[in-house]
């Protein structure tokens, strides 16, 4: 597959097409970062390479990356976010031991590094918390009509809802709670 | 619209999926500036957004528990064939390569000792099997056990099915000398069941083949 069918895979949830880059490049990946910052364990680096394709995903979703604006190769574009991962993760623990020279030996130049940067916005931080928390019943159903898009009668079948109108009523219940519990954190 | 319509309405609107005249007022209210519809449009974007990052990371920790899975299952299968591999070699050490070797010297010894040897040696042969019994032994004195042992089954083959004494005679003959060319040929565990069966049978070889059951114990 091409970079630009895998754009339009990860632009249409493709989950087929997504798995298949995942293992595609997950190897080259982890080579490349676990030479850059070598104090990270192999769990480390597949949980940095797993951060970096959400961020992919989430930065094709919201149009901060199309056919049009990607400069470089999708995978060095990738390489670019997981040592933005890397750093944060070291940042996190603590432990930098490497500078913000990782930064500029990037392959991706500056203006695209402020592209990758993880929303810290307060207000995405809290949906996706609220999200994360969310159990049943309102998981599978939002996940199956979200996520795998499913229509309403085919969640009916797989969740036992009586009809395709009781499995979307009790979607809108869901989502609504959802609301309103961010509305109650004041966003 | 109440609160569950309003949902319902951005879903569909986000979708591309709202009819035309819904569409115009749904559009309406969300340039209306008393309306808080804007507002929960972008909510309900960031949430399905974080629900469909959740359903992302879910999907790739699965992939990575399948390739885990994987990984293990091809390490536990080369631990078990390297076992088993380990297994056939030890019971070759132990089993087979004692008995081979035990076998091997009677074969020579009893291979010539066949029931039909004098009418072969009269030389007057007229009977196609027993000119390919004659042929076997041929092979066997010049060390082709393996053309004798085809030689052999041959004539088994064509003669098992027959009732006439002098047949019968000649099938035993075959098999005696299959035996021999087994415990010749290293195939140890396959001569000992043929030998066994020879000494069951009522037949010429029984208590020769008894002999070298007893021998080889």
């Amino acid at each position: 597959m091409t970079d630009s069918a895998y754009i339009s895979a990860f632009l249409s949830n493709n989950q087929k097409a997504i798995t298949a880059f995942y293992s595609r490049y997950k190897a080259s990946f982890v080579r490349i970062i676990g030479s850059k910052c070598r104090m990270f364990d192999s769990d480390t680096l597949v949980d940095i390479y797993q951060d970096a394709t959400c961020r992919l995903w989430e930065n094709i979703q919201r149009g901060k990356l199309t056919n049009e604006t990607l400069t470089t190769t999708l995978f060095s574009y990738l390489c670019g976010i997981g040592e933005l991962v890397a750093f944060e993760t070291l940042r996190a623990n603590k432990e930098i031991l490497i500078t913000d020279s990782i930064l500029h030996n990037s392959q991706i130049s500056d203006a695209e590094v402020s592209c990758y940067y993880y929303e810290k916005e307060e207000r995405y931080q809290a949906v996706r918390e609220t999200v994360n928390k969310m159990g049943k019943p309102c998981a599978p159903l939002l996940l199956n009509f979200y996520w795998n898009g499913y229509s309403m009668e085919e969640i009916a079948q797989r969740l036992n809802y009586k009809n395709a109108d009781s499995a979307k009523t009790q979607k809108n219940k869901c989502m609504n709670k959802l609301k309103s519990i961010l509305k109650n954190k004041s966003l | 619209m109440n609160q569950l319509e309003h949902t319902e309405w951005i879903d569909l609107y986000l979708a591309g999926t709202l009819p035309p005249a819904d569409k115009m007022e749904f559009e309406r209210l969300l340039s209306d500036p008393e309306s808080s519809l804007l507002s929960e449009m972008q909510l309900q974007q960031d949430i399905i957004m974080a629900i469909r990052e959740r359903g992302m990371r879910e999907m790739l920790q699965a992939e990575e528990c399948r390739r885990h899975r994987q990984k293990l299952f091809w390490r536990i299968s080369s631990v078990s064939l390297i076992s088993l591999a380990m297994a056939a070699a030890l019971a070759l050490l132990l089993i087979i390569a004692p008995l081979a070797r035990q076998m091997f010297p009677y074969s020579e010894q009893y291979a010539v000792t066949l029931n039909n040897s004098q009418a072969m040696r009269s030389g007057e042969i007229t009977d196609p099997l027993l000119q390919q019994l004659h042929q076997a032994q041929t092979f066997i004195t010049q060390n082709n056990w393996r053309e004798a042992d085809r030689l052999a089954v041959e004539v088994m083959k064509q003669t098992k099915s027959t009732e006439t004494e002098e047949q019968l005679d000649l099938y035993h003959d075959a098999e005696w000398l299959h035996a021999q060319c087994l415990m010749h040929r290293n195939c140890p565990l396959q001569a000992r069941r043929l030998l066994k069966k020879i000494a069951s049978d009522n037949g010429y070889y029984n208590k020769q083949a008894q002999n070298i059951l007893d021998k080889i114990k």
